[in-house]
């Protein structure tokens, strides 16, 4: 079952096309990568899905149901971070999470628990009483994400949640995504494609506001097969082309073990300007 | 979820200094001009005989004076505070906060308001101290004290609506106190000058636009319903427009 679809969302400012009529699907209980450079629209695409922006056409639906944009059950659904973290920085982690229970009408005998969940699974229950305004960006971020995630919503959208955080932030926050991803279905959109080849299932490309590609990282493909090689021999590339070669055997290029998703983002931008 | 958001703007409110230093200038400029008030009214009247002496004096040489220069205090006031309302939140993009959550425009515009309002009271209650100290020199009838703080209060409600207005307009806190404060000036001064002008029909018109005129008749305890009607409407046209300035994100949506 899919969690979200985007059907035919175009987005327009003045006479600028912002997205040009792009479709894709997520996957229940996925991590879905919402890749692309900076400026193809991907921040565009994910507040038209929050509602966040009007959508100029096209429609998109929660779990095979179109959302409607003009009432607010829609909002119950998802959880998300676009951007910047959105904080209140006067108030501590524990009493602003607090507030958000009562934004999204928690009731009070639950408000205690959906905070401890939160903070649980977004692995800062010792900064709870702590001043937002005073942590890290790090730290910032996952208050962000676990005041959205704080109604247990199905889905959870993160806008390039690594951007601008150390090393350790970014392991941290990978190690979040994937505790969020037993319970919730992920979008997440980032330029970072390392990060998104260790966390996403399967991928979308954007690039100059249309859709360019998909790929799922989990399956296999026969089309293309990586070879390990175990060169004890210590043959250069060129030999090993050789030999390949005299094999009979065609491939596009030779690589370290494993998908690189690097060369295929690159390599599908590329295609679509040749196109 | 009005009464949560409530709640949290004046703990924002009390968590600022600004709010403390708002409060003791009040406290100070209003107990200097009270106790101006009060001693010259009583220089004045111990020179009258005694038959020349009217209860009535003592309203408008001290209580009207006094409600109206606070109400001229409150022209500076209200921009101080209500331009923090929705221009903070644009600027700092805590608004999304709201947007995301399933919190009515409506809901969000109300607590806005109540909240903005509530902490102007706050400040204004500062003033309640001298018709409780009247009480010790022998004042009996509180009439014209409740009907100019009855007035006081309806315009600091008015000015709130159209400062809350101004700062859901811009993102930037200073334009949105200037405006507020200009705003505010307009529907205090539109009355102003009309003897330049013989067009009954316009005179009229801008003095029943003009906050001062309905202010004016209600501190001297005339209360009608017309002026109630006017304060409602003023209220609900701000209250009304905000609302509709945080539905113009929608505009389009599908």
């Amino acid at each position: 079952m899919y969690a979200l679809e985007v059907e035919s969302l175009t987005q327009k400012y003045s006479d600028k096309v912002i997205l040009d009529n792009i479709s894709f699907k997520v996957k229940e209980n996925t991590v879905h990568g919402f890749l692309g450079p900076n400026g193809a629209g991907k921040t565009t695409t994910l507040k038209s899905i929050c509602g966040i922006i009007p959508i100029f056409s096209g429609r998109v639906k929660f779990f095979e149901e179109t959302v409607d944009y003009q009432t607010s059950q829609y909002k119950m659904d998802f959880g998300a971070l676009i951007e910047e973290p959105t904080l209140y920085e006067d108030m501590k982690v524990y009493e602003f999470l607090k507030f958000t229970c009562k934004l999204y009408k928690i009731p009070k005998s639950e408000i205690n628990k959906s905070i401890e969940d939160a903070l649980e699974k977004i692995l800062i229950q010792d900064i709870s009483h702590r001043l937002i305004k005073n942590l890290s960006k790090g730290y910032k971020q996952r208050v962000a994400i676990a005041a959205s995630i704080i109604h247990n919503p199905k889905i959870i959208i993160l806008d390039e949640p690594t951007v601008g955080l150390d090393v350790s932030a970014i392991s941290q926050m990978r190690e979040v995504i994937l505790k969020l991803k037993k319970s919730h279905t992920v979008l997440i959109s980032s330029h970072i494609l390392h990060e998104m080849e260790l966390l996403c299932d399967e991928v979308t490309l954007i690039d100059k506001s249309k859709i360019i590609a998909s790929k799922n990282l989990t399956q296999a493909d026969n089309t293309q097969i990586n070879l390990t090689l175990d060169n004890k021999k210590g043959l250069s590339i060129d030999e090993i082309k050789l030999k390949l070669n005299e094999a009979g055997l065609d491939f596009e290029s030779i690589n370290h073990a494993g998908f690189n998703l690097e060369q295929f983002f690159f390599t599908s931008i590329r295609r679509k300007d040749d196109s | 979820m009005i009464a949560s958001i409530v709640k949290k703007e004046l703990k924002s409110y009390l968590r600022s200094p600004m709010s403390f230093i708002l409060m003791g200038l009040f406290a100070i400029c209003t107990g200097w001009i009270f106790f101006n008030f009060l001693i010259t009214y009583v220089e004045n009247t111990q020179r009258l005989p005694l038959n020349m002496r009217k209860p009535l004096d003592f309203y408008s040489g001290v209580i009207f004076k006094f409600v109206a220069n606070v109400n001229l205090i409150y022209l500076f006031i209200i921009p101080l505070i209500s331009m923090k309302s929705f221009a903070q939140e644009w600027s700092s993009k805590t608004i999304e906060i709201y947007f995301k959550a399933p919190v009515s425009d409506f809901s969000l515009v109300m607590a806005k308001y109540l909240s903005t309002v509530i902490f102007a009271l706050m400040i204004f209650s500062v003033s309640l101290l001298y018709p409780i100290l009247l009480t010790f020199i022998g004042l009996e009838d509180f009439t014209f004290v409740y009907t100019s703080y009855i007035s006081m209060i309806l315009n600091i409600m008015a000015y709130c609506s159209l400062g809350i207005f101004v700062s859901s307009l811009t993102s930037n806190t200073i334009t949105a106190g200037v405006m507020s404060f200009v705003g505010i000036l307009f529907f205090w001064m539109i009355s102003f000058g009309l003897n330049i002008s013989s067009d009954y029909f316009l005179i009229e018109n801008l003095k029943f636009l003009s906050l001062t005129t309905h202010f004016e008749r209600m501190i001297r305890g005339i209360f009608s319903f017309s002026d109630l009607s006017y304060y409602a409407s003023f209220i609900f046209l701000f209250l009304f427009l905000t609302k509709k300035k945080l539905e113009s994100r929608k505009w389009g949506i599908k």
